[in-house]
């Protein structure tokens, strides 16, 4: 008799942004999320519940994060911003369809499973 | 009703979400259709500025952004004056929606949100104007 046994542990970090998302603040935020893909970091949930603004450069921090997880085969998922002063960015530039999005939080396992 | 409000600030990132809350406040209290398009203004005022601050004063150097909040009956006017370097955000060519990417998104809002927008070199200085029509 032959029993393989495998497991796979798929580590997801949550990351939680809240207040303006703007220039002043996308530099630090995009070395922040960079150093985690660089400790190898692939699934992000970023949950934009609490963002009450939020420009094109705080939005080119997430893309860019997208798109550095997706080349090494992960993903990132958003939980969208209730203020419409940050969620607007996200539908005129069409980016609330490039991301997928969870809702609640609680969904994203699933999701990354899937 | 007409009224100018003039804000000055160093052109420095950190400077910039004094204008989003100034304008934010001026709005409120102007007429409920100023107040329903504030936060529509305030990005794009964001943006305008955001590029000035990245693209005109992109060598480092110091200056101050003066922003003219200009309301005429129906039409709010905003005009960011500044001695950065020539940028006319007008000539940013339009992003492909359907081919993502980080940057060069910020001309594209700035239409998106206010009904016309223009840029002139008078000067010494640069001068983007941005009007948005108030509705009922």
């Amino acid at each position: 008799m032959e029993i393989q046994v495998s497991e796979e542990i798929v580590r997801i970090v949550t990351i939680r942004l809240s207040g303006r998302v703007d220039a002043f603040v996308a530099q630090p935020a995009r070395a922040a999320l960079d150093a985690e893909v660089e400790r190898g970091i692939r699934h992000f949930l970023c949950d934009l519940s609490d963002v009450e603004f939020l420009d094109s450069a705080g939005m080119a921090v997430l893309v860019s994060l997208l798109k550095r997880a997706r080349q090494a085969g992960g993903d990132v998922k958003l939980v969208l911003p209730r203020a419409e002063a940050a969620l607007r960015i996200l539908r005129l530039t069409k980016f609330d369809r490039v991301f997928d999005t969870v809702d609640p939080p609680a969904d994203a396992v699933r999701s990354f499973l899937r | 009703m007409t009224e100018r409000v003039t804000l000055d600030v160093p052109a420095s990132l950190r400077h910039l979400s004094i204008l989003g809350a100034a304008l934010q406040a001026w709005c409120k209290r102007l007429a409920p259709a100023a107040a329903g398009v504030a936060g529509e203004i305030e990005l794009a005022l964001q943006e305008a500025a955001t590029n000035i601050v990245n693209h005109g004063y992109a060598d480092g150097a110091t200056g101050r952004l003066v922003v003219d909040l200009h309301v005429d009956g129906s039409e709010i006017t905003v005009i960011l004056y500044d001695h950065g370097r020539p940028f006319d955000p007008t000539t940013v060519p339009e992003p492909d929606l359907d081919t993502p990417r980080e940057h060069g998104y910020g001309m594209f809002l700035m239409r998106q949100l206010m009904d016309d927008v223009s840029y002139e070199r008078v000067g010494d200085r640069n001068r983007t104007t941005m009007r948005k029509r108030l509705v009922g």
